[in-house]
């Protein structure tokens, strides 16, 4: 076994894992099994007792028909002896207990026969499960919905897909809404014709009806849709098929909407989908199941009527059916969609399952959310960080501040086994945590003033606020209320100030900022890849639509009306959705609109929705996250939508409860994160996760940022940087000795260092990438910050080096200041070797902080 | 002999701000032109002083300040340093004093000298700009500092006890330095045993001074640190501050006082200004309007009713007979008005509070949120002013808002005024103290006070909401040149800018009074400015006056004598309704001096 796959403790992983004790009892019974001579009812395709299934479930665990001619398929899963769950439906056998209630269409499929209650069973290599199934209104048939009978069959042949008649303004003359989630809308297109404009709510274009009530087989849908004539599209369905015969057979009934003397007709409120998360081997395949939970309760199989989609066709493929199919290790989703939902199913592909997984101690409840994955994935978490690695790495995550020397030595001689989280309390209580945690809000608050087009008297006081809420450990919920919310002067008021004021803008960010989603989309047309409408994205704006910017920096909101951008009209102008021209009201994405006795205060309400969504607490901890990992759960951070799932939803989710429940307490999340032993673990990777990049299975290498890395090069070499501030006149400059974290405004600052190495101009929400370039060579090279740092007298070498101090000293000291570690003795050796060949020890010593400035080993948090 | 140069003399920085009362201290000044400087003006008895010494400016200093001054202190021709005795009495008034030096080239602009009742102690001569070189204070302390170079940061060390709550404050004189003000605890941090740990910050008191306050409960004794930097770290060049820590509620010492107050204006003076939320308005506001109007004897006036209702019919004149002339019969002259306090709850309409104008409302918006309302009738075509002080905040913290409504609660004048601005498409709000409105019918009518925000509250907002007929009169005058070198046989312009208030169509005399011997006061035309396009704003004449510029040209011709020590002349006006001519009013008193030609001739 590989050094560092020495034999790790595993204690409870989750509730899917078996126990070490019952996988060893499961091979047990499988080799005795086997050498009993029963037959072989290993998986088809595979030899071999690993194979051997050795426990059963079915999925969905509950069956419940609705109506008459109702049906469910089901998936029976085995979990084999090596451990991977597989699709066993096909060799599985069936039976009904009581076959006057429902039958078995094919194996595997039930339909309902009459009202009733029976038992399924399910029998595979000698296991068995039942599964109860509930048969109600059985005389009754479903009425006809254009929303899930047509507009679903638009979902599954993907003609009402963002790329095609779906697209702002449709195609080829007809406008479809994404998946059918505005049936009333592609109602009246299909019946009327016309093309959709973006800043009119007038029709425009040549309206052709897209079917012919009196010759129903001419219907443009059906001729376009089985290709009988031109069709960019091509041909989505044949004549013969059960496509063409439900549309013909729907025009032919005079193209009914349905449901429509329904007060409310019934919608897919969510869709669910079998297995959810499934690992495959090289060779394996998954049927998937689909069922919709609908708006009166009920649920329906609607396997056959929604469209399968591989967001990485590389790793799994899948057929219009849902049958999945391993291509080549990897991870991916499974995108599904139905009229108005969509859902995803997790794939991953693993080379071979591992013949001794070993067991891993856990922390917390984030440790058993991510081993449980990586046991599912046959990936070893690597080892526990030594104590250099994590105090180096958990200083810069919190406070952005290398350790000084003297601590490291005594962390190191500290026997304490608590002392990782007596450090981790002392850090969240310090000054730097303070500093570090401002400058990170700022970043994504954006406190800057010539982009932001502020006056320091106001971005100033905006910082200010940021500071002493992250001093004083202001729950999240409130921070986010009061840049919600903000009015009068100082503090967020400054957010809105600046620029165009609009209130889209600003509604866009805030949504952005607290919810993760991105609406900006929605502004000009129903969102092109997500379930957001242009009318919910203008009722969100509504709130923000009274904001005005008065004399000396005030933020409010005026009883009449907003102030947009001038001409006549004056002030206090209703808020108008630009396509319709109408007033909008401030609206909630549930299309709840604020009564009027609430609009005196109408962020505050807006505020108050917000951070009660449970969007708001998982974009809280998914960007909290991602600045101890380097990645989101959900990555970008601020871009939660269908197509782009968690990569671990129920660690998300987890995190987010445990967020709220101890009332947004920003310390407690980090806390809770960098205690546990997925954040402790080594960036030294084995043979089983070296490719693993998103599943945190050790410690990724992320760039120090801009600022923080400037610091530190000034806190090793002992020469502090000089911030000028930008401005026309007479300039200002901070007092010596700031550091680049403590900046306000970084914008007012210039600096080629911290441009270079990625600093943002907080013109947008900022995304740093933290990629290498030439630039950044180039200045380690020949740029001032370092050439002038390395040689300044009074600085650190230059002290060293007038005391006297040895080489093997000197050496020792920086790589303890830069490194976080000693050096070892072949480094030292080579490094007094490489001192003492040089004419001048002084330049010598420079070249050797040079080099040591210049690694990736300090220049990453590793 | 050589002509003059045109240069008057200038001074641009003084150090220290000020000291204490009853002693002699010295104060360093530079500018430029101060060659040869005589005499320190003060324009007060009990507050005298004397050059000392002056010298040339060295290059390398005079190529510093050239780099780091604005353009008004750039010296072109070269600069002075001049020591001052400045000496004090007993009797000299705490707090601002403006000081000049007289020069051959004549008086310069005033700066400003602090004089306080406790003792002031100097900044130290050693550089103190790192926490481990600070500076340390016995308390109560007053300290005289500087600031030198852009991001310097001055540290000073004392000692607080458990418990002890101190006030900090620092100032400045004038617009040069923004001072902010920062309290440490020097203990350290696990990471850098220098560390300080920032406890509080401030860089304004309020929006529209330049000063900084923290009060501070220290929670545990000990030693801490307050450093003293400026804005931004803007120092554009040297810069002079004053410092004061002192236990709070002690005698040099409370929380509601500034470090820099004004002195009392000289008593002949009055400086009008009716823009302003902070001016007091007094129940004999009339009488005070009235001076600003004409008496017409003979002529019956409009009554101005002081009960139920508002009985003025027009903008009138004030009654004949009354003004405000000593002697006069008080039985005659305008009535006081009544104050009334608000009463609550008066938050909804229907819950507004009676009201018979005219009155004084005292209230506050006690609470965010808080809505004051009040209920009123009025007869007739009533022409009414509303203004608003708020004595304790002001915008930008407190952003009162009055509206006017009818009885439908339909809003018909409000006190925010919008105009654009900026680029010619950005909307500009601001709130204003003065309102005035027409009310065409008559009938009930309500107003409603609040903040224009529902975040701002408390008991420091409160206000004076004056409801008043509206009275035509002269609103402020104002001069722009606040002193007048005049070159024999040259003339200077004075500017006088002069606002018409609530209608009035009368004329505004202007004279001087106490010009030297010799030197005339005449009127001078000008070329109109050409204007760009006149922006879009929303009922002006609800929100400002009208206003008029008046050049004066002060002559002094040939033969005029020369002066020695200036002149205190007075800016007056007078209005002139009808030919008839109203009080004179003092508008400003400005030194004026008569020079010769001549640079290097005796000025006397």
């Amino acid at each position: 076994m590989p050094a560092e796959m020495r034999n790790l403790r595993r204690d409870r992983v989750g509730a899917r894992s078996c126990s070490a004790f019952a996988w060893m009892l499961a091979m047990a019974l499988a080799s005795v099994a086997s050498a009993a001579g029963k037959p072989d009812t290993s998986v088809s395709g595979s030899a071999g007792p690993l194979k051997r299934v050795t426990s059963l479930r079915v999925l969905p665990a509950e069956v419940t028909l609705w109506g008459g001619k109702a049906s469910q398929r089901v998936l029976v899963l085995g979990r084999c002896a090596d451990g991977v769950e597989r699709d066993v439906t096909l060799q599985s056998s069936f039976s009904l207990a009581d076959s006057l209630v429902a039958e078995l269409e094919t194996p595997g499929r039930v339909r309902a026969l009459a009202d009733g209650q029976t038992l399924l069973k399910v029998e595979h290599s000698g296991q068995s499960v039942e599964v109860r199934v509930l048969v109600a209104e059985s005389k009754l048939s479903r009425p006809f919905s254009f929303q899930r009978d047509i507009g679903g069959l638009f979902t599954k042949l993907g003609c009402n897909a963002s790329d095609c008649h779906a697209s702002v303004k449709g195609k080829g003359g007809l406008k479809l809404s994404l998946n059918a989630l505005f049936p009333r809308e592609d109602y009246r297109w299909i019946l009327e014709g016309g093309s959709f404009q973006v800043l009119t709510a007038a029709v425009g274009g040549e309206q052709i009806p897209r079917i012919d009530l009196k010759e129903p087989e001419s219907s443009l849908l059906l001729l376009k849709g089985a290709g009988l004539v031109s069709h960019g599209g091509k041909r989505r369905f044949s004549v013969d098929s059960v496509h063409y015969e439900t549309i013909l057979k729907w025009v032919k009934a005079g193209a009914p909407f349905g449901e429509e003397n329904q007060e409310k007709a019934v919608q897919i409120a969510r869709l669910e989908v079998f297995p959810r998360e499934t690992v495959l081997d090289t060779e394996g395949k998954q049927q998937l199941v689909v069922r919709s939970q609908l708006s009166n309760g009920r649920v329906e199989d609607v396997t056959d009527q929604v469209q399968f989609v591989s967001n990485n066709p590389e790793v799994v493929s899948v057929t219009q059916d849902g049958l999945v199919f391993a291509v080549r290790t990897g991870e991916t989703a499974v995108m599904i969609r139905a009229a108005g939902q969509a859902v995803t199913a997790t794939f991953g592909v693993i080379a071979r399952p591992l013949d001794n997984y070993p067991r891993i101690e856990t922390r917390n409840f984030i440790d058993e959310h991510v081993f449980a994955k990586l046991l599912k994935f046959n990936v070893i978490p690597s080892e526990l960080s030594s104590d250099e690695e994590f105090l180096r790495r958990v200083c810069l995550d919190l406070t952005g501040t290398l350790p000084p020397p003297s601590r490291l030595a005594e962390f190191l001689a500290n026997k304490d086994p608590q002392k990782r989280d007596k450090l981790i309390d002392l850090l969240l209580d310090s000054p730097e945590y303070i500093d570090y945690w401002t400058f990170r809000f700022s970043d994504i608050f954006r406190v800057a003033v010539y982009v932001a087009g502020l006056s320091a008297k106001a971005s100033q006081p905006y910082w200010e606020w940021i500071r002493n809420s992250i001093a004083e450990n202001k729950p999240y919920d409130r921070i986010a209320m009061e840049r919600i919310s903000a009015q009068g002067a100082g503090g967020p008021s400054a957010h809105f100030m600046p620029g165009e004021f609009l209130p889209e803008s600003n509604m866009s960010e805030e949504v952005r900022v607290f919810l993760g989603r991105r609406f900006d989309c929605a502004q000009c047309h129903n969102h092109p890849y997500e379930t957001w409408s242009q009318d919910q994205f203008w009722g969100l704006a509504a709130f923000f639509g009274r904001m005005t910017q008065m004399a000396d920096f005030v933020v409010a909101d005026t009883p009449g009306g907003g102030f947009g951008k001038g001409g006549s009209g004056g002030p206090g102008r209703p808020f108008l959705h630009p396509r319709t021209k109408m007033e909008v009201p401030p609206t909630f994405l549930d299309g709840t609109v604020l009564p009027e006795d609430k609009r005196r205060d109408i962020r505050m309400e807006l505020a108050k929705w917000m951070t009660s969504q449970p969007y708001f607490a998982e974009a809280g901890v998914n960007r909290m996250w991602s600045y101890f990992f380097g990645r989101g759960i959900v990555q970008p951070v601020d871009d939660f939508r269908s197509t782009n799932p968690p990569t671990h939803p129920e660690l998300l989710e987890a995190l987010a409860i445990d967020f709220k429940q101890h009332g947004f307490d920003l310390k407690h999340l980090i806390r809770t994160i960098v205690q546990s032993r997925t954040y402790q673990l080594s960036s030294v990777v084995n043979e089983t996760n070296k490719e693993d990049v998103i599943n945190y299975s050790h410690s990724l290498p992320r760039p120090l940022d801009a600022e923080v890395l400037l610091d530190a090069i000034s806190q090793i070499t002992g020469v502090s940087e000089v911030f000028n501030r930008m401005s026309s006149g007479a300039g200002g400059r901070e007092p010596r000795g700031t550091r680049a974290l403590e900046l306000k405004e970084s914008d007012a600052y210039p600096c080629r260092f911290m441009e270079i190495y990625g600093r943002t101009d907080r013109a947008m929400v900022p995304e740093r990438d933290g990629k290498a370039n030439l630039q950044q060579a180039l200045h380690m090279l020949a740029g001032v910050t370092y050439t002038d740092k390395l040689s300044r007298d009074g600085g650190r070498l230059d002290g060293l080096f007038k005391s006297g101090a040895s080489n093997a000293k000197i050496v020792e000291e920086l790589c303890l200041a830069a490194l976080s570690r000693y050096p070892s003795e072949e480094e030292l050796a080579v490094m007094e070797k490489m001192i003492e060949g040089r004419p001048s020890r002084r330049e010598a010593l420079e070249d050797m902080l040079w080099g040591l400035l210049g690694s990736r080993e300090f220049a990453y948090n590793h | 002999m050589p002509e003059a140069s045109a240069e008057e003399p200038l001074l641009t920085f003084s150090f220290p701000l000020g000291g204490q009362k009853g002693t002699k201290f010295e104060i360093e000044v530079t500018g430029r032109g101060l060659t040869g400087a005589y005499a320190v003006w003060t324009g007060v008895e009990d507050l005298t002083g004397r050059i000392l010494k002056i010298e040339e400016i060295k290059p390398e200093e005079k190529k510093i300040e050239a780099s780091q001054a604005t353009a008004e202190a750039k010296p072109p021709g070269g600069g002075q340093r001049v020591l001052l005795e400045v000496v004090t009495s007993s009797l000299t008034l705490p707090g601002a004093h403006d000081f000049r030096l007289v020069c051959p080239r004549g008086i310069t602009n005033a700066l400003t000298l602090q004089v306080s009742e406790q003792p002031v102690v100097s900044e130290k001569a050693e550089v103190h700009d790192q926490p481990e070189w600070a500076q340390a204070l016995d308390l109560p302390a007053l300290v005289n500092g500087q600031l030198k170079e852009p991001g310097e940061v001055d540290y000073y060390s004392l000692e607080a006890s458990s418990g002890q709550e101190l006030v900090m404050e620092v100032g400045c004189a004038g617009r040069k330095l923004n001072p902010t003000l920062t309290l440490f605890d020097p203990s350290g941090s696990w990471f850098d045993p220098k560390r300080l740990k920032r406890i509080a910050f401030n860089d304004d008191v309020s929006y529209r001074t330049r000063g900084s306050k923290l009060i501070h409960r220290f929670a545990s004794g000990g030693k801490y640190l307050v450093a003293v930097g400026a804005f931004v770290g803007l120092v554009e060049s040297a810069s002079s501050y004053q410092l004061r820590i002192a236990p709070v509620n002690s005698v040099s010492s409370s929380d509601t006082e500034q470090l820099f107050t004004e002195t009392p204006a000289r008593p002949e003076t009055t400086r009008w200004n009716e823009r302003s939320f902070v001016r007091p308005l007094r129940a004999d506001i009339l009488r005070e309007l009235w001076r600003r109007n004409v008496q017409v004897p003979g002529k019956e006036l409009p009554q101005v009713a002081t009960s139920a209702g508002i009985a003025v019919e027009s903008p009138g004149l004030p009654r004949r007979g009354t003004g405000l002339q000593d002697g006069e019969n008080p039985a005659l002259s305008p009535p006081l008005i009544s104050v009334l306090k608000e009463k609550e709850p008066n938050d909804a309409l229907a819950q507004a509070m009676e009201i018979n104008l005219p009155l004084i409302l005292e209230g506050a918006i006690a609470t965010a949120g808080d809505v004051d309302s009040f209920s009123f009738s009025v007869r007739g075509a009533q022409a009414v002013a509303f203004e608003l002080e708020t004595p304790l905040e002001t915008p930008n913290r407190f952003n009162p808002r009055f509206a006017i409504l009818d009885a439908a609660g339909r809003e018909l004048a409000v006190n925010i005024y919008s105009r654009l601005g900026g680029d010619g498409d950005d909307w500009l709000l601001s709130p204003e103290p003065k309102l005035t409105y027409l009310f065409e019918r008559d009938g009930k009518y309500q107003l409603q006070v609040s903040d224009s925000t529902v975040r701002r509250g408390g008991s420091r907002f409160v206000y004076r909401l004056l409801v008043r007929p509206q009275i035509a009169h002269v609103g402020a005058v104002e001069v722009l040149e606040d002193r007048a070198n005049l070159i024999v046989g040259k003339a200077k312009k004075l500017t006088v800018i002069v606002e018409q208030e609530e209608g009035y169509s009368g004329d505004v005399l202007i004279d001087v009074e106490g010009l030297p011997p010799g030197v005339k006061c005449f009127a001078a035309a000008e070329v109109e400015p050409v204007l760009g396009p006149a922006l879009e704003k929303i009922h002006p004449e609800r929100y400002l006056p009208k206003k008029q510029k008046v050049n004066l040209m002060l002559m002094a011709q040939e033969g005029t004598p020369l002066t020695r020590l200036p002149s205190l002349a007075r800016v007056n006006f007078r209005p002139i309704v009808g030919g008839n001519p109203g009080q004179i009013l003092g508008v400003k008193e400005i030194p004026v001096m008569v020079l010769s030609a001549h640079k290097d001739s005796e000025t006397f």
